[in-house]
């Protein structure tokens, strides 16, 4: 599947959505009502992404989150259980799985099949294994696919996991999206492969092969030191993209590797390396043109 | 006072509405007498807004509006909104 364009919308964590939404009106004159921060956060990814370019009537939305409407759903607990009361309808109603989704494909104006999908750890990377299948099965001719996440205040707590440090590494909201399609014409790249390994050997192995050349590689916050030197060794030469320091760091920010990969490297394929939360190895190889 | 002659009041309950609604227009928008649901409406305001409407104002005055018969009747206008919160 070929990426015609991507977005990589990132910010410092906000508390209001106001700013966001004066920015929104740069590229739709759509008043989006009710929504909250996770909600803007996509629709700013996936507009900048379209650059207001029209979109099929039957292109798909594939939303990968960890954490989903974080916001809202902290709102409604609060509401419920501290305040005792009822918790407020547009704050409920947010906290709904696909309601991001439906606000991407209704801004879009697209009547294609909209999910929201969220795998610990590795979500961004199994939407594109999802689209990719749909493409394969004809289901699909054009999708968008995001990474979207409010900032959390854990970062600490998920870089003790590999007892690495923080320190270098600022948390932001984020919202990176792929238009993705079938053909080649017009493309900026090409996701070539999504691939799961129980084993870092057969990972290495696999990717001496399938690895383009010349090569960017980056890790995902989770990847091990140890496993570090591993993807090292088996691509000798390879240039890293150290995007979390670049850019900080989201729950989906495979995302943003992959987003800023095309925005930003012509020529040249990425191999980005993340782990499961089970401990499996998750490889995604793509190309830019 | 009726709340419908409190100038003040109405204008709380016109920001009121534009916060928790969500709303891209000011106070000067909406008028004391207009319809403030259906397609009828200037404003345009729905079932959810309604509800929206109604828990903020429990949090804020304390008044339950408890179905949605007088929901329909309080909310029709500033008018008789600013009336059910300060009858007198």
């Amino acid at each position: 599947m070929y990426v015609h364009s991507s977005s990589a919308f990132i910010c410092d964590p906000v508390d209001t959505i106001d700013g966001m939404k004066e920015d929104l009106k740069k590229y739709t004159d759509y008043y989006f009502r009710r929504i909250n921060k996770f909600i803007m956060l996509s629709l700013m990814g996936v507009h900048q992404c379209i650059h207001a370019s029209p979109v099929s009537p039957s292109a798909a939305v594939y939303l990968a989150t960890e954490n989903g409407n974080l916001g809202d759903t902290e709102n409604v607990l609060e509401q419920i259980y501290r305040k005792n009361s009822f918790p407020k309808p547009f704050n409920f109603i947010n906290t709904m799985s696909n309601t991001a989704s439906f606000y991407v494909a209704q801004s879009l104006k697209t009547l294609g099949r909209s999910i929201t999908l969220s795998s610990k750890n590795v979500s961004f990377e199994r939407a594109l294994e999802l689209a990719k299948t749909d493409f394969e099965l004809n289901h699909i001719t054009e999708a968008l696919v995001g990474g979207v996440d409010e900032a959390v205040a854990s970062l600490d707590e998920r870089c003790a996991k590999n007892h690495e440090s923080c320190h270098n590494i600022r948390m932001v909201e984020g919202s990176c999206w792929l238009r993705l399609k079938p053909e080649k014409d017009g493309a900026a790249g090409e996701i070539i492969d999504v691939r799961t390994f129980a084993e870092m050997k057969a990972a290495a192995r696999w990717i001496e092969g399938a690895a383009g050349s010349p090569v960017t590689l980056a890790f995902g916050i989770f990847t091990t030191p140890a496993d570090r030197i591993e993807w090292r060794h088996a691509l000798p030469g390879a240039e890293e993209f150290d995007y979390l320091s670049g850019y900080g760091y989201y729950d989906t920010a495979a995302a943003l590797a992959i987003s800023a990969f095309f925005l930003r490297f012509s020529g040249r394929s990425l191999v980005h390396a993340n782990m499961t939360a089970d401990g499996q190895h998750i490889v995604t190889v793509c190309k830019s043109y | 006072m009726k709340g419908s002659s409190d100038k003040k009041l109405k204008d709380e309950l016109k920001q009121l509405i534009i916060d928790e609604c969500d709303l891209d227009i000011g106070i000067d928008d909406i008028g004391d007498d207009d319809v403030l649901f259906g397609s009828d409406s200037p404003i345009g305001l729905d079932s959810v807004d309604a509800l929206q409407i109604s828990i903020a104002v429990q949090d804020k005055y304390g008044l339950v509006i408890t179905d949605s018969k007088t929901l329909r009747k309080v909310m029709k206008s500033i008018n008789t909104f600013a009336d059910f919160v300060r009858p007198e």
